[in-house]
């Protein structure tokens, strides 16, 4: 096959916090790259967009949705391009045959189907639109709002070159806050309104104000626009069937039932087969009490079946509604009863930007450590998340679960009807052969209530557990089809604690070949590594799990189950779960972020207590095991820096910082031709220093510095590594606060920072090309054991760390770092000469911000430095 | 109470000054006080005739204590000291007013124009501290460039209104007062090294007499010494210091200082106009842009930033147009050169390159035209400079046009009639020259040029005895020999007579030039009359005699072989535009 074919995805965002993850998660194993235009979000929207690792481009919102669309092309680097907005999620598929779309040589552009979920009223709606299509120069957005790229590709390959690609886009523009969805439309409609103003009949103009207005519930407003484009539409129109069917749902909507019978019964004239039509006058008639006709109307609605505005259940069900009405006239018909019939989804399209999780756990348990279990649960945070409990009350003898499910919401108590029972004391906990398949019968009655239920997540938990309030939030983060939030049992009171996750087979907690023969010490020393990395806070690929698992829906459709495989002789039913999930092709994670206390035993309740004030972090558990091999992590830190001449520039109070709060300095000097070198050895004396000169300059090579200054600091086994230039430090307060923070830094690789752009000594610049400050950028990085770097290899600006970072945990800390490096007015001019020496057509950075460099009366800001 | 003011000067030997200087300031104050340190010229003459207090006082090489001597001797609640090269500008009374409406001001600056050209109206405005209260408190301090300090900033003022007009020196003059000021200077800074005034003044007069590089460290001192409480010094040491740095080469430097300052001082205009000329010269055109731009955008700054005019407006467009032309952006230049224009059009340079982009986008006819629609050409100066360049670019038509159609703006101007009477010979209108030439009297000091284009008519009109025989009287003036000769030779050519030998009086070197000047005039009155029509064959034949004439040297060949070629190749340029390539291909 050819070299690999590589996808961009380009998106404009401004003020989506809210559903940008949804987005780039949903799209980011499929992509190359991600491209996020930003038209001047104010609420952080670059941040996150970063943090999951698009490139982030300022834009000038020109009211032009086209011109934006165009920036993100111009700016993408890959094969393809695909387009999506942050309100659309990416309908996962099987990469394979999104692959196979792009190396089919026929195809410029794919449409992909849109299913627009219109909001509370409106149901749902498909379009085709091109929305993955070559990276091409000629291929060009069109049109200041509703824009296309269809008519540029279809211009250059003589009406050719697009297909339909079986991908699902799911657009959830219209179900969001009123707020977000308020300026969305002041947006749009502002935009089309000045369009209109050149071009005040245009039929397609009308219609997507109207669709604009309807959108906010405006639905007169919306009707009128409708009901104008109607009139100058001449019925060849592409999106002429649409009008009509919004300009009667309109008239549904504003219960004009008269005139929705007699604009219905027009465009059956014209369309007498139309089930859409059919429905909605079949609605008429049923609001208009006449049974009869409305039931022809529907049942012929069912016989042509092709109904995009519902479902065959719902027509099916209002017929039945409708029959039953005609044997038993109803007295009054509440109007708005009429819209449940179109909308059996609406609970989940109000909340369809939430995951709807099903915690569920088979409950035999002694009350006192079930009250902790379930206190547990209810402190759980639910953020992003709607909650239902389902509880398997299985003989027991107190109320604890009723009691629970009076104080909650959305609790569901089922029976325990099986036989069987097992024996526990104080040591450990004898389980019978067919106590475990009765509860591996339970939990496979939760896996199917959840899938029945359209759940996208059940969480199964063991009820002697006792979970930390985050632990649902960051299972649900992790975007896993199944993990499990490790514990530690000692399984008897004299062993070392053990987690319940392992790596393959029983319990084997060692990674071994087939046929290695390993001998005892070696698979002693290697299940030690294991248990050490899971003493760290991480999330790792593991062979078997349970008790604290959660389970996406994509797993649950897969058929995941906790029944016997008869042909495997292992006991215990989750490790046949397991090993039938690992055969569907789904892989099975463990983290241990979070870890919950395990009561094993009465005893353990008041080791509880003390652990619910201050939850230990896993690498203070492991130490209490007896295995004590992991070094302490005290927060060492190691400031690695490139240096070229600088004797004349910032490094003497760059490094009297660093001396506040380093442990250990590593600096690359690149051939530097000064005293630099002596200097920053006088500057940091008393200090373990590690000084490699270069012969020859290669700064004309960023990134092969870069790669030389990483490996060098690698070399020296450090904890924290703070790659700084020799004329960035932090603001003057950070040293003391450097040090605490990474200290307690236990769920954290790498830290990012704002980078402030002095001008002076006293301001920095803030303008359109000079916004680094306004985006957090990582300074601090964990020394990530088996952390495999990679770079972006672009001679300049490749980056100070790896690309791949970003694959770590990250955070943001509020420090600021001082970029001095524009202070000295002959530095602005060095450094401007020399871009437009190494780069002068703007390659590898922004040609209009070199040339601002030097701009006369610039914008700056006072420092703060309170 | 009326106040009453004391002018107090010191004067030497400035006879040929002092009376512009108290004819205009005598009705503005009650009394004046001249303290005459030892003239040997008619200055205490002339200051009689305007006050009785005239002083005599022993020149001790010190200006402090002679003007507090003259303080000494004023009765007047106010002090204003002049110079006697300055001279009070501005509306009666505008003194008088200062000091009743001073309120609790005790002393004002009054703004010093200092000009670098006449004619065009550059000038850098200063202001100097003037008028002052006549006090015990207030005296003179510091040998030269001696200063009244006013402790309190509080009470001084800064006034618009009058201005103090400074009048430039002859060169020799200047350089003499530079070299005294330098000693003086020189001498006082051994006794006082630390003084940031002295490294001021120090650093002006080296600049002022092109040795930059000891210039440069004590305009540096200055600069860096001076706080803002001394604008009015620290501001021209900024200027002076980058023009320093400019001239010694060092533009990084200067650029970095502009970056600098532009920062500290954001409306300092003359920083962003100085950025501008300074990335201009570095070929950054599109900085130089952005720089010229933001001093337009800036404006006339405050008064106690040193301002040289047009840096705002009329100097940074014409600029703005040379980087726009520099950048391939023509339309852009062409905007900025009228906005040039018309911001000062006493300021003519702008029309050279605008007359360029129009001749070269517009043709000649085209040109003239939008010329005279934007109302150019009824401004004389632009209106010459315009037909001198239409002459220069070969439309002699157009030139002729240009002061024919504006005669008006000319009464009674020779420099106006010479210069018609050219553009008339060389497109052929003889007689109409002939007639302009008589306009001009003897007694003139164009005489001779006018007569000069009459003997070259009527050669042209074939009037041989009549060019011949004022061609003699030319002869007659020592000063115009060269022309005589050479036209005289050129008549004998034409009408195959012998050549007489050079007389002794004339050096081949001095015919030379006017030889090619000839040369050059008959060129263009050749390319005006067409290419490709064999024109009037009187005028061949004054041609060939110049070019007899022009190979009989060495300097004379080498220049018609250059003409040559050129001519050769507009020749070639403009058969490809007329035919197109395919010609010279042909030839082959």
């Amino acid at each position: 096959m050819n070299t690999k074919q590589t996808v961009s995805l380009c998106m404009i965002v401004k003020n989506e916090r809210d559903c940008l993850p949804a987005s780039l998660k949903s799209v980011q194993s499929f992509v190359d790259e991600m491209i996020v235009i930003d038209t001047g979000s104010d609420d952080g929207t670059p941040d996150i967009a970063l943090a999951w690792g698009a490139r982030v481009i300022p834009f000038v919102w020109t009211e032009d949705f086209a011109a934006a669309r165009n920036f993100a092309l111009r700016n993408a680097s890959s094969d393809w391009i695909l387009v999506l907005d942050a309100d659309e999620v990416f309908q996962v598929v099987d990469p394979e045959s999104f692959y196979r779309l792009l190396y089919n040589s026929q195809v410029e552009g794919y449409f992909l189907t849109i299913k627009n979920r219109l909001g509370p009223t409106l149901g749902e709606s498909d379009d085709q639109v091109v929305r993955l299509f070559r990276n091409k120069l000629e291929y060009q957005f069109e049109g200041a709002i509703h824009e296309q790229v269809a008519p540029a590709i279809l211009r250059q390959n003589g009406g050719k070159g697009l297909a339909s690609a079986n991908l699902t886009v799911l657009h959830f523009g219209y179900l969001r806050n009123q707020q977000i969805a308020k300026n969305k439309f002041a947006r749009n409609s502002k935009i089309i309104e000045k369009e209109l103003l050149k071009n005040p009949q245009n039929p397609f103009l009308l219609y997507c104000l109207g669709l604009e207005y309807y959108q906010q519930n405006s639905i007169a407003d919306g009707l009128e626009y409708m009901t104008k484009a109607l009139v100058t539409m001449t019925g060849q129109e592409g999106y002429f069937e649409d009008v009509l069917l919004n300009v009667a749902l309109g008239y549904l909507r504003l219960n004009d039932t008269l005139r929705l019978l007699s604009f219905t019964s027009k465009v059956l004239i014209m369309y007498p087969n139309h089930a859409d039509f059919l429905f909605l006058r079949g609605t008429a008639y049923f609001c208009g009490k006449n049974y009869q006709k409305a039931s022809l109307d529907l049942e012929r609605c069912l016989e042509i079946g092709t109904s995009k505005l519902v479902t065959l259940e719902q027509a099916k069900s209002l017929l039945k509604t409708t029959l039953s009405a005609l044997q038993d006239p109803p007295q009054s018909i509440d109007f708005k009863l009429m819209y449940n019939h179109t909308n059996s989804k609406e609970r989940q399209e109000q909340t369809a930007m939430k995951h709807h999780v099903l915690i569920a756990s088979p409950v035999k348990q002694k009350a006192n450590i079930l009250s902790e279990f379930l206190e547990s649960l209810s402190q759980l945070k639910i953020t992003d998340a709607e909650v239902y409990f389902v509880f398997l009350d299985d003989h027991n003898e107190h109320r604890l679960l009723s009691q629970f499910a009076q104080d909650h919401p959305n609790v569901r108590i089922y029976p325990g009807d099986l036989q069987g029972d097992y024996h526990c004391d104080e040591s450990t906990h004898h389980w019978r052969e067919e106590l475990i398949w009765k509860v591996a019968d339970y939990k496979d009655r939760f896996l199917k209530l959840a899938l029945d239920e359209g759940f996208d997540y059940l969480f199964l938990v063991d009820s002697d557990l006792w979970l930390n309030p985050n632990t649902l939030v960051h299972l649900l983060s992790l975007n896993k089809d199944i993990v499990s939030e490790v514990f530690w049992t000692r399984w008897n009171p004299d062993l070392i604690p053990l987690p319940q996750v392992w790596l393959r087979d029983q319990y084997m907690l060692y990674s071994s070949e087939r046929n290695e023969a390993l001998g005892e010490e070696e698979a002693a020393l290697r299940t030690q590594n294991f248990i050490q990395m899971l003493s760290r806070p991480g999330t790792y690929k593991v062979g078997g799990l349970g008790a604290c698992t959660l389970i996406s829906r994509h797993a649950l459709e897969r058929g995941v189950s906790f029944q016997e495989i008869y042909n495997l002789g292992l006991s215990g039913e989750d490790r046949h779960f397991c090993i039938r999930a690992a055969a569907l092709g789904l892989e099975l994670y463990a983290d241990t972020h979070y870890p919950p206390f395990h009561i094993y035993r009465e005893s353990e309740l008041e080791t509880l207590q003390e652990y619910k004030k201050s939850p230990p972090s896993p690498v203070k558990l492991s130490q209490s095991s007896a295995h004590q091999q992991i070094d302490p992590i005290l927060g060492k830190i190691t400031l690695a820096m490139l240096i070229r001449n600088e004797s004349e520039r910032h490094i003497e109070r760059v490094l009297q910082q660093g001396r506040e709060y380093i442990d250990q300095a590593v600096i690359l000097d690149d051939a530097s031709d000064d005293d630099t070198v002596h200097l920053c050895q006088e500057i940091l004396k008393g200090i373990p220093l590690i000084l490699h000169s270069n012969e020859k300059p290669m700064f004309h090579n960023e990134v092969s510095l870069r790669k030389q200054l990483w490996e060098l600091a690698l070399s020296t086994n450090p904890e924290w590594i703070v790659i700084l230039d020799a004329d960035e430090m932090f603001e003057e307060n950070a040293p003391r606060q450097l040090r605490e923070l990474l200290k307690h830094s236990h769920d954290v690789d790498y830290y990012s920072f704002r980078l402030y752009d002095l001008w002076t000594e006293t301001h920095y610049r803030d303008d359109s090309h000079w916004q680094a400050h306004r985006w957090y950028r990582p300074f601090i990085l964990r020394n990530v054991p088996g952390f495999q770097a990679k770079w972006q290899e672009t001679p300049q600006h490749c980056g100070r760390f790896p690309k791949n970072i970003i694959e770590l945990r990250g955070a943001n800390s509020p420090l600021r770092v001082k970029h001095l490096g524009w202070i000295r007015p002959q530095d602005r001019l060095a450094k401007y000469y020399r871009y437009k020496q190494l780069d002068p057509q703007g390659a590898f950075g922004n040609l209009e911000q070199y040339e601002s460099i030097l701009d006369p009366a610039p914008n700056l800001k006072p420092w703060d430095n309170s | 109470m009326n106040s009453r003011i004391s002018l107090a000067m010191i004067v030497k030997d400035e006879a040929r000054l002092l009376a512009d200087c108290l004819e205009a300031v005598k009705d503005e104050v009650d009394e004046i006080i001249i303290v005459d340190t030892g003239s040997t010229d008619q200055t205490a003459t002339i200051a009689r005739d305007y006050t009785d207090l005239v002083y005599s006082f022993t020149w001790k090489g010190n200006f402090s204590a002679a003007r507090n001597f003259a303080l000494q001797q004023a009765t007047g609640d106010w002090i204003l000291a002049l110079d006697a090269d300055e001279v009070i500008q501005g509306e009666p009374g505008s003194l008088r007013s200062l000091i009743n409406n001073a309120g609790d001001k005790e002393a004002f600056l009054l703004p010093l124009h200092n000009p670098i050209a006449n004619s065009t109206e550059e000038f850098n405005t200063f202001f100097v501290l003037r008028l002052f209260k006549h006090t015990d408190r207030y005296q003179y301090t510091g040998k030269i460039h001696e200063q009244v300090s006013i402790p309190d900033p509080e009470k001084v003022a800064l006034a618009q209104n009058p201005i103090l007009k400074h009048k430039p020196l002859p060169l020799r003059i200047q350089h003499q007062k530079r070299n005294r000021n330098l000693r003086s200077l020189l001498q006082a800074f051994q006794n006082d090294p630390y003084n940031p005034f002295l490294h001021y003044y120090l650093g002006v007069e080296w600049l002022m007499l092109g040795k930059e590089s000891y210039a440069l460290p004590f305009l540096q001192e200055a600069y860096l010494r001076l706080s803002d409480e001394n604008l009015l010094f620290r501001a021209p040491a900024l200027k002076y210091l980058i023009v320093c740095l400019r001239t010694s080469g060092k533009s990084d430097e200067a650029l970095s200082l502009c970056l600098e300052a532009s920062l500290n001082y954001p409306t300092f205009t003359d920083l962003f106009y100085l950025g501008g000329l300074l990335f201009e010269e570095k070929e950054e055109y599109l900085m130089a842009l952005k720089w010229f731009k933001h001093a337009i955008q800036c404006g006339t700054p405050q008064a106690l930033f040193s301002h040289l005019a047009g840096s705002d407006s009329f100097l940074a467009h014409y600029h703005l147009g040379f980087c726009y032309e520099k950048l391939g952006r023509t339309i852009e230049a062409w905007q900025a050169y009228k906005a040039a224009l018309d911001s000062n059009p006493r300021y003519p340079y702008p029309l050279y390159p605008l007359f360029l982009i129009l001749l070269r986008e517009k043709g000649p006819a085209d040109c003239y035209q939008y010329l005279d629609i934007k109302g150019y050409l009824d401004n004389p100066l632009l209106c010459l400079t315009a037909a001198n360049l239409f002459y220069l670019a070969n439309h002699v038509e157009e030139a002729f046009r240009c002061l024919d159609d504006h005669k008006d703006l000319f009464p009674n101007d020779e420099r106006y009639c010479l210069n018609l009477n050219k553009y008339c010979i060389y497109s052929g209108r003889f007689d109409k020259g002939l007639e302009l030439s008589e306009q001009i009297s003897q007694n003139s000091a164009k005489f001779s040029s006018a007569q000069t284009l009459s003997i070259i008519a009527l050669i042209l009109l074939g009037d041989f005895p009549k060019a011949k025989s004022l061609a003699i009287t030319l002869w007659q003036t020592p000063l115009t020999r060269g022309e005589a000769h050479i036209l005289l030779k050129a008549i004998r050519l034409i009408n195959n007579e012998t050549i007489v030998p050079i007389p002794p009086k004339i050096h081949e070197q001095e015919t030379i030039p006017l030889l090619k000047e000839f040369y050059k005039d008959y060129l263009h009155y050749q390319e005006s009359q067409g290419y490709l029509k064999s024109g009037n064959p009187l005028a061949n034949s004054w041609g060939e005699a110049l070019e007899t004439l022009l190979k009989s040297s060495e300097e004379g060949s080498d220049f018609l072989l250059v003409t040559y070629t050129h001519k050769l190749e507009t020749l070639q340029q403009r058969f490809s535009e007329i035919f197109g390539m395919g010609w010279r291909a042909d030839e082959h």
